[in-house]
């Protein structure tokens, strides 16, 4: 106990104390004083209600009070445990921070209360059209109603329905299948479970078996492999589409038609051309080594193949057009005669293809008849197939000069009769062996030469599709190995409520254009104030210029141009009339000269373009001798005549007899929209949506006034309230 | 031979009544109509020359103060009346299709410095520059009784501004502090302070009933929430705001009204940086008041002009000004969405059209059709520019001119000098500031 304690031991206790050593004093008078266990007074229990705080707490000694009995374990247990969460409160924050921490809980809850709102306030930014007071709350709460209420008004059967059955009885029911089936599903037994379960393990594993495989396939890295697994794919899809033309022709021709594009932009391409790395380290080696060398033949002879144009039938048709088309190089240089200028090459191929489609289709027709061709067609075959073969041979002798190829094959066609023995000569390589093998059985084979003809051009581009296809899908696949961590990393993105607004119109946020009430706001009275001044800085300016705006122009974006197309049929008459206009043109222009005139204009137009210098003398400066009489040049006359610069060139300077009107347009310049307005992207869609009328003059009368409905509509005198919870999903009323 | 009539039904051309319109057949074939995008345009140009020819926004004013109108406060059920209070201490009530004052008596010494209706629109509660709280009757009182507020409440610090929870009966003033009150004690509720000396404007959210916002003196503003919670989050800008308008469509959008010249509006959730900053004005805004829907709101101005701005635009679609017209004291949106009323530094109360053209009255189909029709061509040829010019142009008063002007170079020469700082140091050490985010100095919790 110590001397605090003792201090407010009260009286009487102190005493007994006291007393009690005295005793022991007198009744063991030699023993060292023996520390004696602190026994708990009876007042101890009178506590001070205000000296607690100086004190440490007071645990009891359980070794005194408790003798180590099971029956105390328990107790012991408790206080032990008591003993151990005792701890000291935290001292708690000063008042300032106390107040932030508050206010930053407040508001994040605020927050919470406001984000219940983000969704309803997303949807009415969005709408087109809204009405005021709003009446979405009552709606909504319509639909919960109806929704609840769904099932029990649901019906099999319509009133109508059920009417005409009480009067007519017999009324037909269907029976729908798919219900009975469901209905034995349900029926399944465990059993039937169970081996259906297995069933579908079997084709899981077996996918996974097929992906896996595909998987391996696609790592091994032999080109040997992949040319033959190539081959293989190709030699497949040969079959498949032999099977198609016997069962489904038609399809068989959209597939030829494919094919036929393939075989377009292959011609527009520079594919197996020879001039790709490969094919260049292949020419290098090609003298040395014979593989190379036959690599090459066999790339070069697919472009040949691929490329090579359709030769027609000779019909009366055609030697028509080659007459026609042979006759304005004749005619003189009038322009009318000329026409647009057509890539030679595109119509060339164009006709042949036309050709090609209808002599498909005659093909098709006339496949039962079996009538024997004119003798002219075969020749022509002959011809062509000779060619094919010729071009093969000298592909494999001369690689390294492609260029002479042209000049042989000239000199061949001169002499189409010897062809053939040259091909037999010249048959080294097995595959063209097989080839004008087959070619020469098609000549025998009359009948089916159309056909076959058909299939050898289709083996090619087939190929060429397919190998084109592989391609394409590796490189899908490798984008999209690559593409996938990417797209994971997305996923984890919050969701963005905001949707497309419902109309998409234009906005302008732009500052009003506000002017004082008296002024004009087209003439500045600065401008009108400086005259000659103004106009030479301004003509100085020019000239200074001039080699900047030369550049400029020269650089010079071209401006995006609204191009209005009309929905009109388009009057001007195709292809098929054009040689006959062109014909009749001829005849009408045969004795004016057109041309000249055009140049004639021309000129006018240019001399009547240039800027002219500004004669600043006024009438009667200078003479004293009055009017009508003759004036000298004089220097001072000069001083006044400002010369104006010279302009940049025209457009159509070096254009021919071609004249172009620049300033055309530059009334309804003002008038033109120069940029596309924000919400859209393109002038596509921007012209689309300016093209598309609305006034009941042009629509329907409720397009009309679906497209006319304001965006906000308002009841005369009515108070719009302020929204309130009631409009917000799950919030009860 | 066999001739050929042209023969038609007399139904399919003839009217039943007179009132009836004249049938018209159209062929809708588009091949018929190549030119349905230039007619179109023309009509367009032709909408937007007369939709200038018809701006004739000013409606009328309410005249009878003898001092300056310090405020006005909206009806909250009827549109047709309008309690206002002016800086003698005078507040009337107005009937605004008559433009008669209906009642008129000095309610406080001073300045009254706002006046709001409770929700049910049975009492308004003015409060003064004498720091009393007034509540009056709505209803006239009987020939020959005086005007007696209701309930007076003296409050203990300086009352600046008065603002009114929608639907209970407890409002909140602030001044020294913010207190909250209920309309029947004579003690505030709450009272509010976070180290802001005074505080001259508070409003309730209107759709979130339990939060508020307040611009204090030190160029912040402060949001509250009503529920025994106390502030919950300051914002301070450069300048300091001079009233504050919550969306009442959108619950976490509030615009203030700032003194440099510009409106911010704000999203509650992410003070760091307002939404939208709206420019156009040329003076201090004092006055700031949303359209019921919420789409527009309107801005009056130290520059004595009145502008309308699109709520989520940046620049105002108009501009009301007339040469009587002095520095704007408060602007309001009527609760029809139709007008705007303005009160002013010289005692007119004004009430103009919250759309400059349009009809008002009831219109017969045809006509709204018309009308319609014009507004759609107007929108769908928006971005040309005749249309747009046109449509834009607005005149103003010479002082507004000028001021905008001197506005722009001041603007471009800060610009250039900008540019010119950038130019000449280091990459990246004078960054580009988007306008949005100059403003906002810190967001204090």
């Amino acid at each position: 106990m110590s001397a605090i304690s003792d201090f407010y031991i009260s009286d009487e206790d102190i005493d007994l104390k006291n007393d009690e050593k005295v005793v022991e004093n007198i009744l063991h008078p030699n023993k060292a004083h023996r520390k004696k266990k602190t026994q708990e007074s009876r007042s101890k229990l009178q506590i001070s209600n205000f000296t607690i705080n100086n004190h440490k707490p007071i645990h009891a000694d359980q070794d005194l009070i408790l003798e180590p009995k099971t029956k105390h374990s328990k107790i012991k247990n408790k206080v032990e445990k008591s003993k151990k969460k005792t701890f000291t409160l935290p001292k708690p924050l000063e008042k300032p921070k106390a107040d932030r921490v508050k206010r930053l809980v407040n508001y994040e809850k605020n927050r919470f209360l406001f984000d219940r709102w983000e969704a309803f306030v997303a949807s009415n930014r969005a709408q087109a059209h809204q009405t005021f007071p709003l009446e979405s709350v009552k709606k909504l709460k319509e639909t919960v109603k109806s929704a609840v209420n769904f099932e029990k008004d649901l019906t099999y059967k319509s009133k109508l329905q059920l009417e005409i059955e009480k009067l007519n009885t017999e009324v037909e029911e269907y029976n729908i299948q798919e219900d009975v089936n469901e209905n034995e599903e349900v029926t399944l037994t465990l059993k039937e479970l169970k081996e259906r379960r297995k069933e579908l393990s079997k084709l899981r594993a077996h996918q996974r078996y097929k992906e896996a495989k595909l998987r391996r396939q696609n790592k091994i890295k032999s080109k040997k492999y992949h040319r033959l697994l190539r081959k293989e794919k190709i030699k497949q899809k040969l079959n498949e589409f032999e099977i198609l033309q016997k069962t489904n022709p038609e399809e068989a021709l959209k597939k030829l038609e494919e094919i036929e594009k393939a075989r377009v932009l292959e011609r527009f391409s520079l594919r197996h051309k020879g001039t790709s790395q490969w094919a260049k380290s292949k020419q290098v080696r090609a003298k040395y080594d014979k593989e190379s060398r036959q690599m090459l033949a066999e790339q070069l002879q697919i472009s040949k193949d691929l490329t090579q144009k359709k030769k027609v039938e000779s019909d009366s048709e055609d030697d028509a057009s080659e007459t026609e088309q042979s006759l304005p190089s004749n005619t003189g240089e009038n322009p009318w005669t000329r026409g647009p200028k057509v890539d030679q090459e595109v119509s060339e191929f164009l006709n042949s293809f036309k050709k090609f489609q209808s002599k498909l289709h005659k093909t098709k027709q006339d496949n039962e008849d079996n009538s024997t061709k004119n003798k002219d067609t075969d020749v022509q075959m002959n011809e062509s197939l000779d060619n094919e073969c010729l071009e093969e041979t000298n592909d494999e002798i001369d690689i390294k000069k492609p260029k002479k190829k042209g000049k042989t094959e000239k000199q061949h066609k001169i002499l189409p009769t010897n062809v053939l023995k040259k091909v037999q000569s010249s048959q080294d390589d097995k595959k063209n062996l097989k080839r004008s093998d087959k070619k020469l059985n098609l000549i025998n084979k009359k009948k089916l030469e159309d056909v076959e003809d058909i299939l050898t051009n289709v083996e090619n581009k087939l190929k060429q599709r397919i190998e084109k296809g592989e391609s394409k899908n590796a490189r899908k696949a490798r984008q999209v190995g690559q593409s996938q961590p990417i797209k994971k990393k997305k996923v984890t993105k919050k969701i963005d409520l905001s949707m497309p607004s419902q109309n998409k119109k234009q906005v302008i946020d732009e500052e009003m254009i506000e002017q004082p009430v008296n002024s004009n706001p087209q003439i500045d009275s600065s401008e009108m104030n400086g005259s000659i001044d103004a106009l030479k800085t301004i003509l100085n300016v020019e000239t200074n210029s001039k080699s900047q705006i030369k550049d400029s122009t020269t650089d010079k974006v071209k401006p995006k141009t609204t191009n209005l197309v009309f929905t009109l049929p388009n009057l001007i008459v195709e292809n098929d009339q054009e040689e006959d206009t062109n014909q009749v043109m001829i005849e009408a222009f045969e004795d004016d000269d057109i041309a000249k005139d055009f140049s004639k204009e021309k000129k006018a137009e240019v001399e009547n373009d240039k800027p002219h210098d500004i004669d600043l003398n006024l009438p009667g400066w200078g003479s004293w001798a009055g009017t009508g009489i003759k004036l000298k040049k004089q220097r001072k006359r000069r001083r006044f005549i400002v010369k104006m610069p010279e302009v940049l060139p025209r457009r159509d300077d070096n254009k021919g007899s071609l004249i172009i009107n620049e300033k055309a347009a530059v009334k309804i310049k003002s008038h033109l929209v120069s940029d596309v307005p924000f919400p859209f992207k393109t002038v596509k869609d921007y012209e689309c949506s300016i093209r598309a009328p609305i006034g009941n003059s042009f629509v329907p009368e409720i397009a009309y006034r679906k497209y006319i409905k304001p965006a906000i509509q308002t009841k005369m005198g009515t108070i719009i309230e302020p929204v309130n919870t009631k409009v917000l999903m799950g919030v009860p009323n | 031979m066999k001739v050929k009539v042209i023969s038609r039904s007399a139904d399919q051309y003839l009217r039943n009544t007179k009132l009836e319109i004249h049938k018209v057949f159209r062929n809708f074939d588009p091949d018929l109509h190549p030119f349905s995008d230039a007619r179109e345009y023309t009509r367009a140009l032709n909408a937007v020359k007369l939709e200038k020819v018809f701006a004739k926004p000013f409606l009328g004013n309410l005249d009878g103060h003898r001092d300056s109108v310090a405020c006005i406060a909206k009806h909250p059920t009827r549109l047709s009346s309008l309690v206002s209070g002016a800086f003698d201490g005078e507040v009337r009530v107005w009937d605004i299709p008559q433009r008669l004052c209906v009642r008129e008596f000095v309610a406080h010494n001073g300045i009254v410095r706002g006046v709001t209706y409770t929700p049910k629109g049975e009492h308004f509660i003015t409060i003064g520059d004498d720091k009393t709280i007034k509540t009056w009757n709505s209803l006239m009182p009987q020939f020959g009784e005086e005007d007696e507020p209701v309930n007076t409440v003296l409050s203990k610090t300086v009352v600046t501004s008065l603002s009114h929870q929608k639907k209970s009966n407890i409002f909140a003033t602030s001044g020294e502090v913010v207190q909250l009150w209920e309309a029947n004690r004579n003690q505030p509720l709450k009272t509010y302070e976070w180290g802001v000396d005074s505080l001259h404007d508070v409003a309730f959210n209107m759709v979130e009933p339990n939060v508020f916002g307040a611009c204090a003196s030190d160029r912040s503003i402060i949001l509250y929430d009503a529920r025994d919670k106390g502030p919950l989050r300051k914002v301070i800008m450069k300048l300091r705001s001079n009233k504050i308008a919550w969306n009442p469509m959108e619950a976490f959008i509030f615009t203030c009204a700032n003194e440099d010249y510009n409106l911010y509006t704000f999203d509650t959730r992410n003070l760091k940086k307002p939404v939208n900053v709206h420019m156009d004005h040329v003076g201090a805004v004092t006055y700031v008041d949303y359209a019921p829907t919420g789409k527009e709101f309107v801005s009056g101005s130290y520059d004595k002009t009145i502008r309308i701005f699109t709520a989520d635009h940046g620049h105002s679609r108009e501009i009301y000004h007339t040469k009587r017209m002095q520095r704007l004291t408060c602007v309001h949106w009527t609760l029809d969405n139709k007008f705007i009323i303005s009160g002013s530094d010289e005692m007119n109360i004004r009430i103009w059209k919250a759309r400059a053209s349009e009809k008002l009255g009831p219109m017969n189909p045809r006509e709204r059709n018309a009308l319609r029709y014009a507004d759609a061509l107007k929108d769908k040829f928006a971005s040309h520019p005749q249309i747009k010019r046109i449509g834009r142009h607005r005149h103003v008063p010479k002082h507004i001119y000028n001021a905008q002007k001197e506005l722009h170079v001041i603007k471009k020469k800060q610009k250039r000098k900008e540019g010119n700082r950038r130019a000449h140091s280091k990459r990246g050490e004078v960054p580009y500031v988007p306008e949005r985010a100059k403003h906002v100095i810190k967001e204090v919790h």
